[in-house]
């Protein structure tokens, strides 16, 4: 049996680093799916997402030394993978997935409603929702959920894109304080967002 | 960086929407704030939960798969873990300075390392290349930290070096993967940054392109890399910089 099995992402890094070969193969099984799913999001198909994971893996390889462990590793392989999908879209001019210029308002709408009734927020997330300012809460559920770019959205709500782009990611925010307030409440039910 | 604006920029820098000064003081701030990575990582977490990033079915053998292509496409082009390399290349970076030519004299003893793994005719070839390379007197690697304050800059001065470079391109300068082998070898930059450090973004190897040139820079105010890249099929020439943290593409100039 492996020693490295059940080992913590960090110790699998620190491993690594040391030259321990293996310890990646565990890094990757861990976290193959994880970096799938964030590459599938950008760019809407298996082959790209396939090729976009590959080449996280290849930069988290090459730069496994550079994870500080201050963050969470899911966190710091989020990045990477970011920067893997935006190269890829940049090299091969390559947009990512979801135009909304093809759906009409009522479209959307409909399509927010029943990603949203499929999707399993999570009790906490889906209050914190519900409870989020307007103007914060539509911008996040057509950007995040619908999967429509800021530029759609920004068409869709009749504001300017930067608008969009910050109120999305300070809507981020703001869920993230309530959820984090939600979890130090005695009575409250506490379950892991990640 | 106020509270305030941390709120809006976590999330920001997780979809790699901060410009790269903006990046570099973030990260440097999650490094030593362990509340501040509390909250990127609870900020992750809300964005993974809204977009069912977590729901994800992958397909079939995904991690084999993965393991596999990464195992083909690093038989091509040595890649290793940055601490490992570190106590080589220490020892090559005393003898290269200014320009880190890959001289038979500064190159070959960490390139010697690598070439035990490989094939005879293999390592022949690869020490005929280096040799090549080194007579034509060209700089594949440079360390001029030159200053480059923006885009219009550095097409000017990328564009003066295509004539010298371009001799290099005409033979005298050894196959793809020679190159490769004497950038991913070459001494440390002054920055401590390695030549071959974002090689693998800018031109993935067996990818139909050629690194022409690598060379320190400062673009923007802040330290970069910058990569000459012939793209084979259309001869075209790009200069790309990056960042040498995290190998993001600055700037792409098409030359």
């Amino acid at each position: 049996m492996n020693t490295l099995t059940g080992s913590s992402d960090e110790a699998l890094v620190a491993a690594f680093v040391a030259g321990d070969e293996s310890a990646f193969n565990q890094i990757v099984e861990r976290h193959a799916r994880w970096v799938y799913a964030i590459c599938l999001r950008y760019f809407g198909n298996v082959a790209d997402a396939e090729d976009a994971a590959q080449e996280t893996f290849l930069a988290v390889y090459r730069r496994a030394s550079t994870f500080s462990g201050t963050a969470r590793f899911s966190t710091w392989i989020y990045r990477v993978a970011t920067n893997a999908c935006n190269d890829i879209g940049r090299k091969r001019s390559r947009r990512p997935q979801a135009s909304g210029h093809a759906l009409h308002d009522e479209m959307i709408e409909v399509a927010a409603e029943d990603l949203l009734a499929r999707r399993e927020l999570g009790m906490e997330l889906a209050s914190a929702l519900d409870a989020l300012e307007a103007e914060y809460r539509e911008p996040i559920i057509l950007h995040d959920v619908v999967g429509l770019r800021y530029a759609d959205v920004a068409d869709h709500l009749g504001l300017p894109v930067g608008t969009v782009k910050s109120r999305i990611h300070r809507g981020h925010a703001k869920l993230a304080a309530t959820l984090a307030h939600l979890k130090t409440q005695p009575s409250g039910p506490v379950s892991p967002q990640t | 960086m106020s509270a305030p604006r941390d709120d809006e920029w976590l999330s920001a820098y997780l979809d790699g929407e901060l410009d790269d000064a903006a990046t570099a003081e973030l990260e440097e701030r999650v490094v030593r704030d362990s509340a501040l990575a509390a909250r990127l990582d609870a900020v992750l977490g809300v964005i993974v939960g809204l977009r069912g990033l977590d729901q994800v079915a992958p397909p079939p053998g995904l991690a084999n798969r993965l393991l596999d292509g990464m195992a083909t496409q690093r038989a091509h082009t040595p890649v290793v873990p940055l601490r490992r390399r570190r106590p080589w290349l220490a020892i090559s970076s005393a003898a290269a300075a200014v320009v880190l030519v890959a001289g038979i004299g500064a190159a070959l003893f960490p390139i010697s390392q690598r070439l035990g793994q490989r094939s005879a005719a293999e390592q022949a070839a690869t020490a005929q290349g280096l040799r090549r390379l080194a007579e034509s007197g060209e700089s594949l690697v440079a360390d001029t930290e030159a200053p480059l304050p923006d885009e219009a800059a550095a097409r000017t001065y990328f564009t003066s070096r295509l004539e010298r470079l371009q001799r290099d391109l005409d033979g005298t300068g050894g196959s793809e993967a020679t190159r490769r082998e004497a950038i991913m070898a070459a001494a440390l930059f002054r920055t401590g940054t390695a030549p071959g450090a974002c090689l693998d973004t800018v031109a993935p190897a067996g990818g139909g392109s050629t690194v022409t040139h690598v060379e320190s820079v400062v673009y923007g105010g802040r330290p970069g890399i910058a990569y000459l890249v012939l793209r084979d099929g259309s001869g075209e020439v790009d200069a790309l910089v990056t960042d040498p943290q995290t190998c993001r593409v600055r700037v792409v100039i098409d030359l």
